[in-house]
């Protein structure tokens, strides 16, 4: 008993000081978005006059830095969402090719995607935003969707690989027999049985979309175009931020793939897994 | 599932039907204002335009250090906006461009108002083109800006000294803040620092202050006919003393450790929250955000105020950096550009645009100045501001002389090499070792 | 594939694998236009402007490169080892089977799934030195006055370290639960009977069956940590002084700051050599788990 007292010690302690080092930076961002404006500077523990004017300032816009708050939050849905479709419908026939089908290319490509899935996005961010000059997509919305499908397309291709192939072929083939083509065979066969990867890795590429900084910042300009993170970027450099509302806002923002990735909790660690780093 | 993919599917159809139309007639990028008045009055001018010429402009406001990085960015894939202004273009980028033939010549804009502007500020912006070997108006002078001292006068009193009580020499003024102020304002109860003074590499207050000292202790960096003298013993010797001078307030705690990462807004920030006694700032960004916030603060509490004299005991001129709307070669809609600035440049318009920035620039025009709004002498700051520049030599900044001396600011060299001396422990001959090599290095590129 | 070859019934007339092939086409003409148009352009258009050599030599004669190129190792050597050593002592810990162990996964998740910017910056905000929260509580209830945390370049890019572990040992503490999860209760059971204590079942036990995915792991952190872009710009800007940059950081300093894109893409290139060679690896590795 003695030494069940002692292990349980110890693992409240190892729970005190993970915890404490987890959630510090986020109870800094609660604490300062309840704190009122003109207190920005007080650097309490808990604010001495807690309010909830900071949240009601973002969601009314009711601050010249927000003045496009709901536009942004309308662009980094729409940005997540355009993402998420773009990855899954290139990544799930891209995955098909490779990982079913009878063709001999198949392996290139797959390992030109494992290649791309390797190349840090921060070194190719230069060249990228040329290029995307010359496809005059810069400030577009769709230059960040592209930008972030790129990147997440590899990845997306590679778990779906992984996990189609813990799925028996044995139904491809039965199909086969029954005269399925294999555009059938991909729609009544292969997506039923990948949904739960699918869905990790649609929540995967949503997630990333909505949090994407660097790309986002360098190819989108205008305030109604922007996503939230590069609005948030720009006040955070300016003389004179209305912090705790910034913050207020940067939590509104933290909450949505909070919630989506708790949903979907069940299916990321076994989906994102299987594909990303399985030995 | 098979309706997910249908879902998704119809997602990517619509959403490429809704791309949004990129064409405009004209894109303005422009540095996001202190106020809201700033960017309201250039919406104003846009807005006139538009229903004069039945065009359609779109404006975009950033700060101004994002905005330098979206222009060079879009330069460099051939797309920049039409017409943009930052802070940064006089001192670090401008001459370069102009060099390498990227600006539109604005003669056409401005000759036929050339008596509009002081004869200085069109100087300014003419700059010299290296492919035709001429020099042209490659730029639209738009406002001008010095270095000023604002101080807490009512920190200074709880602190148990009246404003008589400031030396007006050079020396004597920081011993002053640091020394007598900062120990007596903390014994009051103020957890304050004395100097607001910068030495970060992402802000250019550190580069005009550092100009201020050497000018005080006679240094020349550039000799106005544009030869590098950083070289010259007898300037070695001058640039030395001037930035031992600078850094002593550091070393002696005079100064906010967070100084050294303070962005242009940092210490605006830092000084209004009452942390620092002395700012230095090169715009009345300050009192106008305090005035916005508080007008009792703005009148009785803080003050604004020139130079002290230099340690020889000549009094120290104003070093005016001009700053700059520019257009470049490669932009779409060069002569919309043109036609939009002759609009905002009326009187009628570029007048009520200043001061709706609550008088945080000067004027280029000097008949703009020829209002109580700059001259009412009951305005702590304007006033002050207006005296600066009137009633002391005006003298510009090196990057007047030599075009290389832009790359010296793009780097932020001075930043860096004060760095050196006050986070490495480095000897200040060894600093500006560093600083005259890579300064002539830059010259000889 | 070479065992699903053999058990697949030859029921196809010649026309048959030329229809796959069609349909293989079709599927993959997405992936390939996306590959060919965002990657191999970019790429080909790097590698151009990466071919002036006047951006080599303005790195080369930059003392910051220098500086950049040693903070990068010691990031990847500090920031990787201790991130991946950590995560794999800690997914012991979230990988027991209380119910308030799994609250606290779910907690601890936190900084994984919540966005860079908001809580990067709530981070750089409480390390200010004047005003930001650790200090003032440093002052108010020791009467210490604290570091100035983003000043010292040491302390500054100690700071860098930490929010990227901050912010990415919780991935990898999930990854290495999920390992730890597969391993078969039995042979625990087996190795307690045996009187086994608690370090030998990790030296025996989990060790061996989780060193392919600690070290597969260990190679991806490597070469993302070396993309790693906001934990410095979001937190240190690479300040003070230019002094805490990675290479991440740097290329997009030249490039969009003093608008020299060809040092920029020189600071890239510069880094292939290191990179190149762990992307090979791990491709070999990658390819090789697929065939087994």
């Amino acid at each position: 008993m003695g030494h069940k007292a002692i292990q349980y010690a110890q693992f409240a302690l190892i729970a005190i000081v993970v915890m404490t080092w987890t959630l510090t930076p986020i109870y800094h961002l609660l604490v300062v978005s309840l704190t009122p404006v003109q207190d920005s500077f007080a650097g309490k523990l808990w604010p001495d006059r807690p309010t909830l004017d900071n949240y009601v300032t973002v969601l009314t816009q009711g601050d010249y830095y927000l003045t496009n708050f709901w536009r942004q939050m309308a662009n980094s849905i729409f940005a997540a969402i355009m993402t998420c479709a773009l990855v899954l419908f290139i990544a799930v026939l891209a995955s098909y090719v490779i990982g079913r089908m009878r063709v001999r290319f198949g392996g290139v490509v797959s390992n030109l995607a494992l290649l791309t899935y390797l190349i840090p996005a921060a070194f190719l961010a230069i060249p990228f935003y040329q290029v995307m000059g010359v496809y005059q997509l810069l400030d577009s919305i769709w230059a960040m969707i592209l930008a972030v499908t790129t990147f997440t397309a590899p990845y997306a291709i590679w778990v779906l690989r992984q996990y189609g192939d813990s799925v028996p072929r044995e139904l491809d083939e039965a199909a086969k027999i029954d005269g399925a083509t294999p555009l059938q065979i991909l729609y009544m066969v292969y997506i039923p049985l990948i949904t739960p990867a699918m869905i990790a890795i649609g929540s995967f590429a949503l997630l990333h979309a909505w949090n994407e900084y660097l790309y986002a910042f360098l190819l989108l300009n205008d305030e109604t175009r922007m996503t939230v993170p590069i609005a948030l970027g720009y006040y955070a450099s300016d003389d004179d931020s209305p912090w705790p509302v910034v913050m207020a806002m940067g939590l509104i923002y933290s909450l949505p793939p909070a919630l989506l990735y708790y949903s979907v909790r069940k299916y990321m660690a076994s989906g994102l897994t299987s594909g990303g780093v399985k030995s | 599932m098979r309706r997910l993919a249908t879902l998704a599917l119809a997602a990517i159809v619509l959403g490429s039907l809704s791309v949004p139309a990129l064409s405009q007639d004209l894109t303005i990028w422009w540095v996001k204002g202190t106020n809201i008045e700033e960017d309201e009055a250039l919406k104003a001018a846009v807005g006139t335009w538009e229903s004069e010429t039945g065009k359609k402009a779109e404006v975009s406001f950033f700060a101004n250090n994002d905005v330098t990085t979206k222009v060079l960015a879009s330069l460099k894939a051939g797309s920049p906006p039409d017409l943009t202004f930052s802070f940064d273009y006089d001192l670090a980028f401008s001459p370069t461009w102009a060099y390498d033939g990227d600006l539109v010549d604005m003669s056409d804009v401005l000759m036929p108002i050339r008596d509009e502007f002081q004869k200085s500020a069109l100087d300014s912006v003419y700059l010299l083109n290296g492919t035709t070997g001429k020099r042209s108006h490659y730029a639209v002078p738009w406002v001008q800006m010095t270095p000023h001292i604002h101080y807490w006068k009512s920190i200074l009193e709880d602190a148990g000294f009246t404003e008589s009580d400031i030396p007006d020499q050079w020396v004597e003024f920081f011993h002053f803040w640091c020394d007598d102020v900062q120990p007596a304002a903390r014994e009051a109860g103020h957890r304050v620092f004395g100097l607001g003074q910068g030495y970060s590499t992402v802000s250019n207050d550190p580069f005009f202050n550092i100009h201020i000292w050497l000018n005080a202790y006679g240094a020349q960096v550039v000799a106005p006919d544009g030869t590098l003298r950083i070289n010259e013993p007898e300037q070695k010797e001058r640039i030395v003393r001037a930035m031992e001078e600078y850094v002593r307030p550091m070393k002696n705690k005079c100064v906010p450790p967070d100084a050294a990462n303070w962005t242009g807004g940092d210490d605006n920030v830092s000084f209004i929250n009452r942390k620092h006694l002395v700012e230095m700032n090169p715009t009345l960004s300050v009192p106008a955000a305090i005035k916005k916030a508080d007008p009792n603060v703005y009148l009785n509490e803080i003050r604004t105020r020139p130079w002290p004299k230099a340690p020889d005991g000549s009094s120290t001129p104003a070093m005016v950096s001009v700053k700059q709307v520019v257009s470049f070669t490669s932009s779409a809609n060069i002569e919309n550009a043109k036609s939009f600035l002759r609009v905002l440049l009326r009187p009628e318009n570029i007048g009520p645009m200043l001061k709706g920035t609550l008088g945080r620039w000067m004027p280029v025009m000097p008949a703009l100045l020829d209002d109580p709004f700059y001259t009412d002498p009951a305005d702590p700051h304007i006033y002050a501001m207006y005296r600066q520049f009137t009633e002391t030599e005006n003298i510009p900044f090196p990057h007047a002389y030599s075009r290389h001396y832009a790359k010296v600011m793009a780097e932020r060299i001075w930043g860096k090499m004060l760095g050196r001396i006050v986070l490495d422990g480095w000897t200040t001959e060894r600093a500006y070792d560093e600083l005259a090599e890579r300064m002539t290095e830059l010259f000889a590129e | 594939m070479a065992h699903v070859t053999s058990s697949r019934p030859d029921v196809y007339t010649p026309s048959g694998p030329s229809l796959e092939v069609t349909w293989g086409l079709i599927f993959l003409i997405p992936y390939i236009v996306v590959f060919a148009l965002f990657v191999i352009y970019p790429i080909g258009y790097g590698v151009y402007l990466g071919a002036d050599p006047a951006g080599y030599r303005h790195v080369f004669n930059d003392p910051i490169y220098y500086r950049t190129a040693v903070n990068t190792v010691v990031f990847l050597l500090l920031a990787v080892n201790l991130k991946m050593v950590l995560a794999l002592a800690l997914s012991g810990f979230f990988a027991m089977p209380h119910w308030w162990v799994r609250v606290l996964g779910v907690l601890f998740l936190l900084p994984w799934v919540i966005p860079h910017v908001p809580s990067i910056m709530s981070i750089r905000w409480m390390l200010n030195s004047e005003w930001g929260m650790i200090n003032n509580i440093l002052w108010d209830m020791f009467g210490v006055i604290g570091p100035a945390w983003l000043v010292d370049v040491k302390l500054a890019f100690g700071g860098v370290i930490a929010v990227h572990i901050w912010k990415y040992l919780p991935f990898w503490t999930m990854i290495f639960v999920t390992g730890r999860m597969a391993i078969a209760p039995a042979y625990y059971e087996a190795a307690a009977i045996d009187g086994a204590g608690g370090f030998a079942m990790f030296r025996y036990i989990t060790w061996p069956m989780l060193r392919n995915l600690f070290i597969t792991s260990m190679l991806l952190s490597i070469i993302w940590s070396l993309g790693d872009f906001n934990s410095v710009y979001l937190l240190t800007g690479g300040g003070p002084i230019d002094r805490t940059n990675t290479f991440a950081t740097l290329g997009i300093r030249y490039s969009f700051q003093q608008g020299n894109f060809e040092a920029g893409v020189a600071t890239v290139i510069t880094a292939l050599p290191f990179l190149v060679p762990l992307v090979v690896i791990l491709i070999k590795r990658l390819n090789a788990r697929v065939d087994h």
